[in-house]
């Protein structure tokens, strides 16, 4: 499949540039200023690479396993954390391990940079702890209930909100807190900050999805998927949120009103479960990654402009079929775009790693 | 309130997966039990199998495993409408991030602490639909103290919920007790829990194919049930088949045990089966009906009839003689609470003893009073797939925080497959299994929980029949 260039229904063109095998399955993908890819496998490793299968080469890793992966944005260090309780930080242009954090905690199971940059935030088990650029720690929130399952900084890096079992927290940029709560019954795992930041949506393991809106603190969960959801995407323009659960991805349309009372809908296209959902940085263009290892493109066609009713039709009806999608030799298990949404990177458990330009 | 299009599916199961789902084993018992000891010879012995544990604590296991990983435990209340359904939120994220590299192990094995019930690891792999795809729970293994069981039943709950959740029981440190004392043991056990395998050992010494893939919660084994282990505890000890002579008969006893001995004697119906034996068999789940409803009490000299009446014979004044109404005689099953030997019973007419067709001892349940306790069922013949969902749907509603484990194999009318089903409290899992083909059609169940109405719940599944 390598080069060959498909025309996908609608204006869209997506051609294979790369693709790897490494070592294991791959956990995480990360883009890095320079088209830089960033690639770490459940075996620990982690691979760097500028798209050429002369540059690929592994940089070092955790011991035990990895976990996480985070570039940093507005700069060129990776983190990376893993089952051997560090936090590896990594200067891609040298492409050697800038630090190593150790972090008192068995498992670093979640990164997240700060917008700027300027931190790094980790779940250390039942705390969270932030860490600045040059690896020296700022601040560590007081134990939660449960473990932090997920982290995520609100876009003006003002807050990091933490996903935990009974909702979630909210701690202060550097790390102390928690200074407010947003209470919900059952377990949160996963985030998603609107870029605009009005919306926080949470997936939870009960199969909800939970918005906050933030400015009010008032909460909408949404019931009815068929099972627990296991990714979580915004579209650039704050518009949609794509959520993926069972066989399918579920669309809810945060213009407007919110999503409070709309229908959400549904997009199909993979035989098996929907493992990842990645919208395109600045662009239209949403993928979806599967259990059948299949990539899936769709973009909002005609129906979506704006101030247009959603019922009115499917806003995704330019969705491309599934044979027109791209596929890896098993269960997609990342997709990262590049921030200005040229190239999309596609990983599967088999140690596949592919880079895929989407124009 | 939004919902989601009902136009998604449940997805296929994953269609690159390499190989079938990893088996999990769940390990509980007390402090003390041999868990450790248990853990420590799985890992090291040389058994060509790659297991991945996850301990209660991290270090508690002295072998250096890279596939060992410590876990706290975390109970999550699932917030779906389900009362009763916590799971394990640890495990999820653990076995999550493990089975990213499941190429390198062949099983899992979860230790639970001492004091854990078993039931939120076991609901977790019923209700995570991320973890149904890729691992199986395969059995719970529960070790057992034999020198402190007795007295870790008295005082906590725990011990008892272990013993009913188990697929599996070790009876271990054998070598401090007695071999009566482990008799006992295995009794009680046994009554607690009649559908579990009972392995005795020393440190924990056992063959690892008993412990691991066992089969314990998959739903073509509820089909092997074994009858042994079915049979159930009865409110009478003894039951025989006679045939009273025209004008009645009269039961003739002694003073015995006990100052009181229940009776029923059911009618044997004309049109039933012919073989004493069988038509003893018939009568059995009636009695127990009978024996459920208040006792009608009836004083030496007095008169009983064959029907739908609990007997109580008082044994004074002597002698202890009670006439049976049966002017037309007939043939009847008579089932008393003691063992007639033990009164020197007999029943006569005419002054000659009546001696029965057919004859069985029953294994009684009134000589302990175990919370926790299994209740089998059999019941040949079609049940009604609407009742059953209707009766099952009531049970697990109301009882289903007391239900440890319900397995069963039923014959649904209309259905030319045997239909299976497993749960754990509230949840439950079923499906249509192989064909009955030329088999008799028949029903057989198994509930272990606490505080079990045998006859309510004998009663509840014979209204569900076609």
């Amino acid at each position: 499949m390598s080069g060959l260039k498909r025309r996908l229904r609608g204006t869209l063109t997506v051609q294979k540039t790369f693709s790897a095998v490494l070592d294991e399955s791959v956990v995480g993908l990360a883009w890095l200023q320079g088209s830089r890819l960033a690639a770490l496998t459940a075996a620990g490793s982690v691979w760097l690479t500028d798209g050429s299968a002369e540059s690929l080469r592994r940089v070092g890793g955790h011991a035990e396993g990895g976990l996480a992966i985070a570039s940093q944005p507005t700069g060129s260090l990776l983190a990376t954390g893993g089952q051997d309780g560090m936090i590896r930080l990594w200067d891609a242009r040298a492409g050697v391990q800038a630090c190593a954090i150790e972090t008192g905690t068995p498992w670093v199971e979640r990164l997240a940079w700060r917008p700027d940059g300027s931190g790094l935030a980790a779940t250390l088990g039942r705390r969270v702890g932030v860490w600045d650029a040059a690896g020296l720690l700022v601040g560590r929130s007081d134990e939660h209930a449960s473990t932090a399952a997920d982290i995520a900084w609100q876009p003006d890096g003002a807050r990091i909100a933490v996903a935990a079992y009974g909702g979630v927290t909210y701690l202060a940029p550097d790390g102390t807190g928690p200074i407010e709560r947003v209470e919900c019954k059952g377990s949160s795992l996963l985030l998603a900050w609107q870029p605009q930041a009005r919306y926080l949506a949470v997936g939870n393991q009960d199969a909800t999805v939970l918005f906050v809106v933030v400015e009010s603190r008032e909460t909408l969960q949404m019931w009815g998927f068929p099972a627990k959801v296991r990714s979580l995407a915004w579209s650039s323009d704050g518009r949609w949120l794509a959520t993926g659960a069972g066989s399918g991805t579920v669309i809810w349309d945060a213009s407007g009103a919110g999503p409070k009372g709309r229908t959400p809908f549904t997009l199909g296209g993979h035989d098996g479960f929907v493992t990842s959902v990645a919208w395109q940085p600045e662009g239209p263009v949403l993928a979806s990654g599967g259990s059948d290892g299949q990539v899936c493109f769709f973009q909002p066609g005609r129906h979506a402009g704006r101030g247009r009713p959603v019922d009115e039709g499917h806003p995704f009806d330019d969705v491309v079929d599934a044979e027109d999608s791209i596929s890896l030799a098993g269960e997609i298990t990342a997709l990262a775009w590049t921030s200005k949404g040229g190239l999309l990177a596609a990983a599967d458990r088999h140690g596949t790693i592919a880079v895929l330009r989407v124009g | 309130m939004s919902t989601v299009d009902a136009a998604i599916n449940s997805a296929s199961a994953d269609r690159s997966a390499d190989s079938g789902p990893v088996p999990v084993t769940v390990l509980t018992g007390f402090l003390g039990a041999g868990k450790t000891t248990l853990l420590n010879r799985i890992l090291t012995e040389q058994h060509g199998k790659r297991i991945a544990v996850i301990e209660n604590e991290f270090g508690e296991v002295g072998v250096d495993h890279e596939l060992v990983i410590g876990a706290e435990e975390e109970i999550f209340e699932m917030n779906n409408g389900c009362i009763c359904c916590t799971v394990r939120g640890d495990l999820i994220r653990i076995l999550g991030t493990l089975m990213k590299r499941r190429d390198r192990f062949d099983a899992i094995l979860i230790e639970t602490t001492g004091l854990a019930d078993p039931g939120p690891v076991a609901q977790t792999f019923f209700v995570d639909d991320q973890m149904q795809e890729s691992l199986r729970l395969d059995g719970i293994v529960t070790l057992v103290d034999a020198r402190h069981l007795v007295e870790q039943l008295d005082h906590s709950e725990e011990t008892a919920q272990q013993i009913a959740f188990a697929d599996v029981i070790l009876v271990n440190k054998i070598d401090l007790v007695t071999a009566e004392e482990l008799d006992a043991i295995t009794v009680r056990i046994r009554r607690m829990n009649a559908a579990a395998k009972i392995y005795r050992t020393k440190d924990a010494a056992i063959e690892l194919d008993k412990v691991l893939d066992v089969g314990g919660f998959n739903l073509s084994r509820a089909i092997d049930i074994d009858p042994a282990f079915m049979e159930p505890e009865y409110p009478f000890e003894w039951g025989g088949i006679l045939e009273l002579p025209p004008g009645g008969a009269t039961i003739e006893m002694d003073a015995g045990p006990d100052p009181t001995m229940s009776i029923a004697i059911v009618p044997v119906p004309a049109e039933g089966p012919g073989d004493p034996s069988e038509q003893l068999a018939a009568a059995v789940e009636r009695a127990v009906l009978i024996y459920s409803d208040d006792e009608e009490p009836v004083a030496s000299g007095g008169r009983i009839r064959p029907g739908d009446v609990h007997w109580q014979l008082r044994l004074e004044p002597e002698p202890l003689r009670f006439a049976i109404d049966a002017p037309a005689g007939g043939r009847v099953a008579i089932f008393t609470e003691h063992h007639p030997d033990e009164f020197t019973m007999a029943i006569t007419a005419c002054d000659e003893e009546i001696l029965p067709l057919a004859e069985h001892e029953y294994k009684p349940d009134h000589e302990h009073d175990e919370e926790v306790t299994s209740v089998g069922i059999e019941v040949a013949g079609d049940v009604d797939g609407e009742k059953l969902n209707a009766w099952l749907r009531d049970l697990l509603a109301t009882k289903g925080v007391d239900l440890y484990r319900t397995k069963g194999v039923l014959a649904i009318q209309g259905e030319p497959r045997r239909y299976v089903f497993q749960g754990v409290h509230m949840l439950l899992d079923h499906r249509p299994d192989r064909p009955w083909g030329d088999a008799p059609r028949t029903n057989r169940m198994i509930f272990i929980g606490r505080n079990l109405d045998r006859a309510a719940l004998t009663e509840g599944f014979r209204a569900c029949l076609a």
